[in-house]
């Protein structure tokens, strides 16, 4: 997190401030994963407004509270430190290049799939869930959740299915399936194949908040334009229909019908006809706005930035040091002891990190206020 | 020339038992505004789509006979081509976006155009002021209100300056105060550009005045008048004009400014004595200062409401009150945070989006998991139709109709939006009927003409409390934004032209 300052009233108190030439209107910046700290005045509410100056309409001018011992202005909750002279919105996202992300997102998926070592393993999960904490949203968790509960389902089965190892921590009678020497092998080998799982979850998360799928959209070439209708339709609509899922299933109850997992193939046509009828909505509209139509240009091309550049080398990094560092293997039945993995290793896990270290620092795509 | 020309031009959906549309021969002349109407189902949103060729190019169906707009005939042109050429507003707000935040999305068009930036630059500052979105082009679409979304969704397809525009219901999801908002965007498109217009709705009061044609559709068959000619041919129509009717006034009025001509002869008149609706019922629901919040945000702050058996209360206010939310709270959807809530009776709910709620393969499976039908609508002839493949007012009625009849408590979200008139009273009738059998019957709406004429009692919420409460004619009469046409025209407590007493001098 961003440490916020409290910036003092006599700072920008000064309500009689007037505009200098120069100083642009805008102050809308917001830091990641610091939405309580911010806000300064919303490009084009009506005319102009300063900072510290009140809304003529009386309404709010920012996010902030109204101070009644200092009359027509909003004392902030929280201010990040203002430079002296009042900076524009960056316009342009500055580290949110899709590219970038996909090349990261291709070496973070790359070391989750070749390494099992819980060592490697505890460290990227780390470094994952830094790096989404750097640009999650409001209520974006709800993957992560799902994550953990994908994880626990192979160390359950590992423990009552697998009866090698010799590390036994109790056994049970015969019984059919789970009687037997339960090991402590076995309770290992699920549990990294669990974090390999919930690795992979918290992967896609982080793109998922990162990547927009209009900006993938721009980068296919013309004659494709077809195939990026689709990919874009299913890169949308997969969070969707986790949304839908729960509408239906609410629906469902509304009309007096029981929930639970019995019900999962009744809930599931209804989830297929939303999720193709919001994809053919999806497709109308894009014809309707011309989309294929002619020579596509851009408004706002995403820049490719020094950060962008950074990120790109360190997933460059982290992948060759993975081919070149030999990671270390693990595999809890020949040995439950796992191998330390080498400094070049580690190194090469660190600078995946890079983006959760650029999203605290970097000022991101200024949108809204709320 | 005609910039559009429909030429006895038939449709038919794929593996629909009839016509759409049915020999249909119209023109559009530029700069006409023209109202297109119709029942529920009647063929509106087909028509509309012909002329930017997602009919038959998305559908798919037979087609048969020629749109030609500016010169192309549809059948040869791709959609994408004439997307330019017909502008295109879709009926969900929420659906018809494509990226994330406001400008991206205006310049989504323009850059399939393959505008130079500069350009672009000009036309959507240009759009921007058109439509008087300033405050609007940074923000995430997500975080808009529908009527917001609706103007940003008219200013996105007028920036790629089309030379007409296709409007398909744009205000049948909203409240009064946003439909007024993206009509007056329409009115002043029509006004300041003489923008050709074409545009389905059933808000007719407010363009009304602006009308050169109204196209009639009636299953498939469309009749073709001046605005005049038409109204008095009955359908869905401004209440004025039923006032006109009523009252028998030679000329029609189209707005409130020409109908102001014929009011001061109205002025001496006292309204019939009110009808005073007693909730004596038993109590079946009472909610004690109840407050909500999601994610920190409050949406109910000490709301108290009583709900009688027998009664139909409506309850109003803008987008983001909290009705729905109370509505949730009542059926045990969301716990409120504090406050007490009761009810005596088992509720059925019928959300904001009732195509949730249908998802059987036909109309009579679906009303067969809800045990009995409730309405006298004509669900036998739909009987064996796919119900998501109905109109957006069949589809309410459906969901309506599957509702468990042994419900003692009837919650509604906005039922009645996008239906027409006939359907309307027919979705009134119906919840009437739960009521008379001693179901309380509760219905958030920001339909104020429905309200007036079917509700026994009006709770308008706002900012989460609920602020007035009484029998329509206190609580409407006295009100600027929920206020019926006749209202505002007459004052008095007169909500409803058949209010008016015929014997008027």
């Amino acid at each position: 997190m961003r440490d916020c300052g409290t910036r003092s009233d006599a700072e920008w108190g000064n309500s009689t401030r007037r505009p200098r030439d120069g100083d642009c209107p805008v102050i809308a910046e917001r830091f990641a994963g610091n939405s309580s700290c911010s806000i300064g005045i919303e490009r084009g509410v009506g005319p102009a407004r300063y900072r510290g100056e009140r809304d003529p309409d009386g309404g709010q001018t920012g996010i902030g509270e109204r101070d009644d011992s200092l009359p027509g202005i909003w004392r902030e909750r929280s201010s990040v430190a203002w430079p002296g002279r009042l900076e524009p919105a960056p316009e342009i996202t500055l580290n949110c290049h899709p590219l970038t992300w996909l090349a990261w997102g291709s070496a973070a998926l790359g070391l989750t799939i070749t390494s099992r070592n819980p060592y490697v393993q505890v460290l990227l999960l780390l470094i994952f869930i830094n790096v989404w904490f750097a640009y999650r949203r409001p209520g974006a968790g709800l993957s992560l959740r799902l994550g953990l509960m994908l994880a626990t389902l192979p160390i359950v089965f590992d423990l009552a299915f697998s009866r090698f190892g010799t590390h036994v921590m109790f056994s049970l009678p015969s019984l059919p399936v789970v009687g037997g020497p339960w090991t402590v092998e076995a309770l290992v080998f699920g549990a990294t194949t669990g974090a390999a799982l919930l690795l992979t979850v918290t992967v896609f998360a982080v793109l998922q908040l990162t990547v927009r799928s209009a900006d993938v959209l721009k980068l296919l070439p013309r004659p494709l334009y077809r195939t990026g209708t689709v990919v874009s339709l299913a890169l949308a609509f997969v969070p969707q229909a986790v949304g839908s899922v729960r509408v239906i299933a609410e629906a469902r109850r509304l009309r007096g019908k029981p929930g639970g997992w019995r019900r999962a193939p009744a809930l599931l046509l209804p989830l297929l006809l939303t999720t193709l009828e919001r994809a053919l909505q999806y497709a109308e509209s894009l014809d309707a706005r011309g989309f294929g139509s002619a020579g596509r240009s851009r408004y706002r091309p995403v820049s490719f930035g020094a950060p962008d550049g950074m990120t790109m080398v360190a997933a460059g990094i982290a992948m060759a040091g993975l081919a070149l560092s030999h990671a270390p293997s693990y595999d809890p039945y020949l040995t439950l002891t796992p191998a330390i993995p080498s400094i070049t290793t580690i190194a090469s896990l660190l600078v995946l990190g890079l983006p959760a270290a650029l999203g605290i620092v970097l000022p991101r795509h200024a949108t809204d206020l709320d | 020339m005609p910039l559009i020309s429909i030429d006895t031009v038939s449709y038919q959906y794929p593996a629909a038992n009839q016509r759409a549309l049915s020999e249909v021969s119209l023109t559009v002349e530029p700069g006409e505004v023209i109202l297109v109407r119709g029942p529920s189902g009647s063929g509106k949103s087909t028509l509309l789509r012909c002329l930017n060729g997602l009919v038959p190019h998305s559908t798919g169906g037979t087609f048969a006979g020629t749109v030609t707009v500016a010169g192309m005939d549809t059948r040869n042109t791709p959609p994408r081509m004439l997307g330019s050429r017909v502008g295109f507003v879709f009926q969900h707000p929420e659906r018809q976006f494509i990226l994330e935040d406001v400008e991206a999305e205006l310049a989504f068009g323009l850059e399939n155009l393959g505008l130079a930036r500069p350009l672009m630059r000009k036309r959507i500052e240009e759009v921007i002021d058109q439509v008087g979105i300033q405050p609007l082009r940074r923000r995430r679409i997500a975080s808009l209100s529908g009527g917001e979304r609706q103007r940003v969704a008219i200013a996105a397809v007028l920036a790629m300056h089309p030379q007409a525009i296709a409007l398909d219901e744009p205000t049948s999801q909203l409240d009064p105060q946003a439909a007024e908002d993206v009509l007056q965007v329409v009115s002043r498109l029509v006004a300041e550009l003489g923008m050709t217009t074409l545009v389905a709705e059933h808000r007719i009061e407010r363009i009304a005045p602006f009308l050169d044609r109204v196209w009639s559709l009636q299953s498939g068959r469309v009749g073709d008048a001046e605005p005049r000619t038409a109204f008095q041919g009955g359908g869905a129509r401004p209440p004025v004009v039923d006032l006109a009717a009523r009252l028998g006034w030679t000329e029609i009025p189209l707005g409130l400014r020409e109908a102001r001509r014929y009011a001061p002869r109205l002025r001496g008149v006292r309204p019939t004595a009110p009808v005073v609706s007693t909730t004596d019922g038993p109590l079946v629901a009472r909610l004690d200062g109840v407050d909500f919040s999601y994610n920190g945000r409050a949406a109910l702050r000490g709301a108290s409401l009583r709900l009688h058996a027998g009664e139909m209360a409506v309850l109003m206010g803008r987008n983001g009150s909290g009705k729905t939310t109370l509505l949730k709270v009542i059926a045990g959807m969301v716990r409120a945070q504090r406050g007490r809530v009761e009810s005596t009776r088992s509720v059925a709910f019928v959300p904001q989006d009732a195509d949730t709620l249908l998802f059987a393969s036909t109309v009579r499976d679906e009303l067969n998991t809800g045990l009995q039908s409730d309405l006298p609508a004509p669900f036998s002839e739909w009987s064996d139709r796919y119900p998501r493949d109905l109109s957006a007012g069949e589809r309410q009625q459906v969901a309506i109709a599957a509702l468990d009849p042994g419900a003692g408590i009837v919650l509604l979200d906005e039922p009645t939006r996008g239906l027409d008139p006939d359907v309307k009273a027919l979705v009134a009738l119906g919840l009437r009927r739960r009521a008379a059998a001693g179901a309380a019957v509760l219905v958030a709406t920001h339909d104020v003409e429905w309200a007036a004429r079917f509700a026994d009692r009006v709770l308008l919420v706002a900012d989460g409390e609920i602020y007035a409460e009484g029998p329509p004619r206190d609580v409407l009469s006295d009100s600027l934004v929920f206020s019926t046409q006749v209202n505002k025209l007459l004052g008095a407590g007169w909500l409803l032209p058949e209010d008016v007493p015929v014997t008027a001098p």
